[in-house]
């Protein structure tokens, strides 16, 4: 699947659809505590990025490819209405 | 042909079909939405195939149509007598292109004037379009509101390399994308969508308002607003965001804007000396000295400070645009206040030369184009010097690619002295090895310069997967590395075959003519076993082979019958196939004429073999002309015979047992036996004395005569001086016949009796003068041996009779110019062979009778084909050819 | 490693579906294909998920709009491009509404048909 869940981390695949985003936000909201692991990431879908945005997550290790860091770096650290 | 085409052609004619359909059916239901929708579709779908082709003169025609089409069915224009006619128009013309595509495939350009002429034709009839709902939405969507770029958010790193940017000429743009909150349920993905933009320098994701709690959070609605700085044209960005253009703005973006230095001030302004002497350095025009020393401040100052991004400001600046002096001065001089300078006053950059927006697939090069063309030109020679050397084509063959290969170097502005030379060895040594040489090696050479890098044409469908193709195969043996690769293409290839359009399939006619053909190799292959089995027994006395060889034949005989019987079933075509033609003919000649007509289609589903229900065609249009043309009156002359207004044209189709009959009958005034007669005397085709003779039926018969046409005066549609003859035999030659039955003042009936199938035809094979022939054995009346006392002759014509009639004897040896007298046998009889012509019973004197055989008759090829001798030829079980007569073509 | 995408193209032109068919298998698509509205839908109830749609406007049986409207009761997020003529703006804004990703504006080239696609289509 594109998001491999664990006990305490959640493994991202390289491409994370629309499809998956309620299910993760479910999960953060039931592991608020949990890490997300982007290594294999490449792409992920708005309505991910959102909740990632939303929820804030501890991200334990960044996505290899940079651009996407950079991207979601900025999302979350980013403040809405700018 | 490329398949695609042959699939464009295909369809094509169907929608073409359709269209003529859809009209005639409009013509009693001229309010018929639904109609009118069909036809749009056809059309609109026939243009937009079109347009996968260049074939612009076929486009042009079917857009107007189109077009007019869109009116009608939008109600915005009434459907109209003149709107079909020139619709129809419109699409014969695109009919007669198809059939220049087919067989030349291009259309001849001086094509494009009539095609002009019928599109503006069709435009004169549509209404200009005022609806502004029609306008591109993209005018129509309120841009959204511009707020004022955010570019302190932007990193100095990003910025700087924007300027860089703006330095190279690339002109830079401010977007805020705000997508729709319901856009994901469009299939969107806006952040895939920010991430792909063409020169995006920086990008970020904004929420747009405070997030909520988990618990209350939709994340499927979107509420993320993306900000982005980008370099590049304009038109690309359009171009991305076509589908949204409510949702962007897009701003230009001064890139002075961009350069705001930014930092810890670190304890208030200590660097006026070197702002000194930068200003000194600056005013000398020393921008090398400047850089210098601004790089060694930046060394040892932290990276951290307002001073370093002002100076790393000042050399990008320094290092991209030196001339801008007065941003330079402006820089050092903030380096004193540590407060961003202002650039008021100093002139924006100058607007960069505006970018003609890039074509979304660049046209390749007229050179390219050539060039590819050069290259299959060559290709195609080495597949004619790849043929194996056979004998006596060779020469010619090695000249002919020799004169194309010269050609090809001169148009290179090249001499062809190599070629000259290749050719010479080649012919010597009788192999095309030496000329194949050298244009292998000439291609390796040559064609890769023909296409300079980087100019290859995006794939356009048509040359790169030939030009893939090929290449695999040319190294598919040669290195095992391309297997793979060669195994992917097929593995598409495949695939692409798989694909279940449907259940019908749609065959090219030749791929079933072929089948046809080998079915019927394969049923003279196989009457060679018994040949085979005979010899096993007698030649050489091995009886049990010679029995499971019978044994094998009884198998692969039934096989191939029901094969055969298989193959002519899909050979089998509705009659509809060229009834389908009528509605339009009977519409047009019957408006040309000023008369009425109603035509009836019977039994359009019978079916009969492909080659017979062509072979209806033409009879049948000369058949229906001349019921229009001569056998229906005029509506007044109707009303005053007391018939309706309208004349009826009845065609009906049935089968009966094996043979299909159509039936052409018209409640016209019929055919005047007295009146036929007098014409046929006049006209010198009967005697005075067969005048007073003959039967009314006969009579009527004698419009089938040679050269007899009943019309008063020739007109304009079926008089062209060809009778009913004509359509006698076209009949006859499939092996139909044709009867007329008439009653003067009620109509006219015309029957066609056509065999179901002309596949299988059985003859007789008799012997004259050494050699066999074939008769068809519905020729044959009876084989009798005649002794030479019972030959009489009348009027120096042998004769004899035969079961109380005359029977007249013409030796075939004569008919067919031998100079041999008929052979007899040993009790001095000559075999004689009665066949039916014309109604007539005559008897060939042939040498001798052999047995009756099944063969699949194939007509003589080209212009033997003419020759009305011969009905055809076929092939023997011992693999000799037969040549079949026509009885009818004899006297 | 990934799989290929699938690309259900739906048009009643067996020649629009092969020249499509043709390009976006070059480009690496997987690529499944239906002759009217109401065959693709019925494939789609079926349980196929393809990962984008291309569906033409005019087609017997169940027209292009109805077919998206009925599709995206199904699929809420699949991309669908419509097929289109230069005059059918109003069509490919109804469509839009109805929950259509984009437009292709017929004819269109090889390179453009694959541009278009990697827009709407992550990953590919």
């Amino acid at each position: 699947m594109a998001i491999a869940y664990e006990k305490k981390k959640a493994i991202f695949a390289e491409q994370v659809s629309v499809e998956e985003a309620e299910g993760l936000l479910e999960w953060l909201r039931a592991n608020p505590k949990a890490k997300l692991d982007l290594a294999a990431c490449t792409h992920l879908h708005t309505a991910i990025l959102q909740v990632l945005m939303a929820a804030k997550p501890h991200i334990s290790v960044w996505p290899k490819d940079a651009g996407l860091a950079l991207w979601i770096k900025g999302a979350i650290e980013s403040k809405p209405g700018v | 042909m490329n398949s695609l085409l042959e699939q464009f052609i295909l369809e094509a004619r169907d929608a073409l079909h359709g269209i003529a359909e859809k009209l005639m059916a409009l013509e009693d239901a001229p309010g018929s939405a639904e109609l009118m929708v069909e036809l749009f579709r056809l059309v609109h779908t026939l243009k937009g195939n079109s347009g996968l082709f260049e074939f612009p003169e076929m486009t042009r025609v079917l857009h107007a149509g189109e077009d007019l089409m869109d009116s009608v069915r939008e109600g915005r224009l009434a459907y109209s007598q003149e709107l079909a006619d020139r619709l129809l128009d419109a699409m014969d013309f695109v009919g007669m292109l198809l059939d220049e595509i087919e067989t030349t495939k291009a259309i001849h350009p001086n094509h494009s004037e009539t095609s002009n002429r019928l599109a503006l034709g069709l435009h004169a009839l549509t209404p200009v379009k005022t609806d502004a709902a029609t306008l591109p939405s993209a005018e129509l969507a309120a841009p959204m509101a511009v707020t004022a770029p955010a570019l302190e958010r932007i990193p100095e790193a990003a910025r700087i390399a924007a300027w860089r940017a703006a330095a190279s000429g690339r002109p830079l743009f401010w977007i805020v994308y705000r997508p729709d909150e319901e856009s994901f349920f469009k299939g969107e993905d806006p952040f895939h969508q920010a991430r792909q933009i063409p020169g995006l320098l920086w990008g970020s994701a904004v929420a747009r308002t405070v997030w909520p709690t988990l618990a209350l959070l939709d994340c499927y609605r979107c509420q993320t607003d993306f900000q982005l700085l980008v370099a590049g044209p304009r038109a690309e960005l359009d171009q991305l965001f076509r589908y949204m253009p409510e949702q962007v703005s897009i701003q230009s973006v001064d890139p002075l804007a961009l350069v705001m230095p930014a930092g810890h001030p670190n304890g208030g302004p200590v660097y006026d000396d070197f702002a000194a002497e930068a200003q000194t350095l600056l005013a000398a025009g020393d921008m090398a000295g400047l850089a210098v020393a601004a790089a060694s401040l930046l060394e040892i100052s932290s990276p951290a400070l307002w001073l370093a991004s002002d100076l790393r400001w000042l050399l990008a600046i320094l290092e991209t645009t030196p001339e801008k002096t007065a941003v330079l001065g402006r820089l050092i001089a903030a380096l004193t206040t540590l407060t961003a300078p202002d650039w008021a006053g100093i002139s924006a950059e100058p607007e960069p030369a505006p970018q003609t927006p890039a074509p979304f697939t660049p046209a390749s090069p007229p050179a390219v184009e050539d060039g590819l063309r050069l290259a299959a030109l060559l290709a195609a020679q080495a597949e004619i010097l790849a043929l194996p050397d056979s004998g006596d084509w060779l020469p010619g063959r090695l000249k002919s690619v020799a004169v194309t290969l010269a050609a090809c170097l001169r148009q290179q502005g090249e001499t062809a002295e190599e070629v000259e030379e290749a050719l010479a060895a080649s012919l010597e040594a009788s192999s095309a090895s030496p000329l194949r040489n050298w244009l292998e090696a000439h291609r390796e050479g040559q064609v890769a310069p023909l296409l300079p890098a980087g100019s290859i044409p995006a794939p356009a469908n048509e040359i790169a997967p030939v030009r893939l193709a090929s290449e695999i195969a040319a190294s598919a043996d040669t290195s095992p590395d391309t297997g793979a690769a060669a195994g992917e293409w097929q593995k598409f290839g495949r695939r692409m075959e798989d694909a279940q359009f449907g259940k019908v399939l749609k065959v090219d006619q030749a791929k079933v003519d072929l089948l046809m053909n080998l079915i019927g190799e394969m049923v003279v292959a196989k009457n060679s076993l018994p040949y085979l089995a005979n010899r096993a027994e007698n030649q050489f006395g091995v009886r049990e082979l010679a029995r499971e060889i019978k044994a094998q034949y009884a198998v692969i005989n039934r096989i191939a019958e029901e094969m055969q019987d298989a193959i002519m079933q899909v050979r089998m075509t509705p009659v509809s196939f060229v009834l389908q033609r009528f509605p339009r003919l009977v519409r047009d000649t019957s408006r040309k004429l000023g008369k009425e007509v109603d035509l009836i289609l019977v039994g359009e589903d019978t079916e009969a073999d492909k080659n017979i229900v062509e072979a209806l065609a033409d009879p049948l249009v000369h058949i229906v002309r001349n019921s229009l043309d001569h056998g229906l009156e005029m509506p007044e002359e109707r009303l005053a015979a007391g018939k309706p207004r309208s004349g009826k044209l009845t065609i009906r189709a049935m089968q009966e047992s094996d043979r299909v009959l159509i039936e052409i009958s018209d409640d016209g005034h019929g055919i005047d036996p007295v009146i036929i007669k007098r014409k046929a005397y006049e006209k010198g085709v009967i005697d005075e004395a067969t005048m007073e003779r003959i039967s009314d039926q006969e009579a009527i018969n004698l419009v089938f005569a040679a050269g007899f046409s009943t019309a008063e005066t020739v007109s304009d549609l079926s008089g062209r001086g060809v009778g009913m003859d004509v359509v006698q035999s076209a009949i006859d030659r499939v092996g139909g016949s044709v009867t007329l039955k008439s009653v003067v003042g009620q109509g006219t009936t015309l029957t066609l009796s056509l065999p179901l199938s002309m596949a299988v035809t059985n003859v007789m094979i008799i012997e004259s003068d050494g050699q066999i022939f074939g008769v068809p054995m519905d020729m044959v009346v009876e084989t009798v041996r005649l002794p030479r006392a019972d030959i009489r002759s009348i009027k120096r014509q042998k004769t004899t009779v035969l079961r109380g009639r005359i029977v007249p004897l013409i030796a075939l040896n004569d008919l067919l110019a031998v100079a041999a007298e008929a052979a007899v046998n040993a009790d001095d009889e000559f075999a004689t062979l009665v066949v039916r012509v014309a109604g007539e019973h005559v008897g060939l004197l042939v040498d001798d009778f052999r047995e009756v055989v099944d063969v699949i008759l194939k007509p003589l090829p080209g212009e033997l084909g003419r020759l009305a001798t011969y009905a055809g030829t076929a092939l023997l079980g011992d693999g000799s050819v037969l040549m079949v007569l026509n009885p009818k073509g004899l006297f | 490693m990934t799989v290929a995408k699938t690309v259900f193209i739906v048009d009643d032109s067996l020649t629009m579906l092969m020249s499509i068919k043709r390009t976006l298998e070059m480009g690496g698509y997987a690529v499944e294909t239906a002759r009217d509205g109401l065959e693709a839908f019925t494939r789609l109830k079926g349980g196929f998920k393809p990962d984008l749609i291309i569906t033409d406007i005019n087609m017997p049986n169940m027209n292009g709009i109805e077919f998206i409207k009925n599709a995206r009761t199904l699929l809420r997020f699949t991309p669908i491009l419509t097929l289109t003529t230069e005059s059918q703006a109003v069509k490919r804004d109804e469509a839009k509404k109805l929950g259509a990703t984009g437009w292709l504006v017929k004819p269109f080239a090889g390179a453009e048909l694959l541009a278009v696609v990697k827009q709407v289509l992550p990953g590919a």
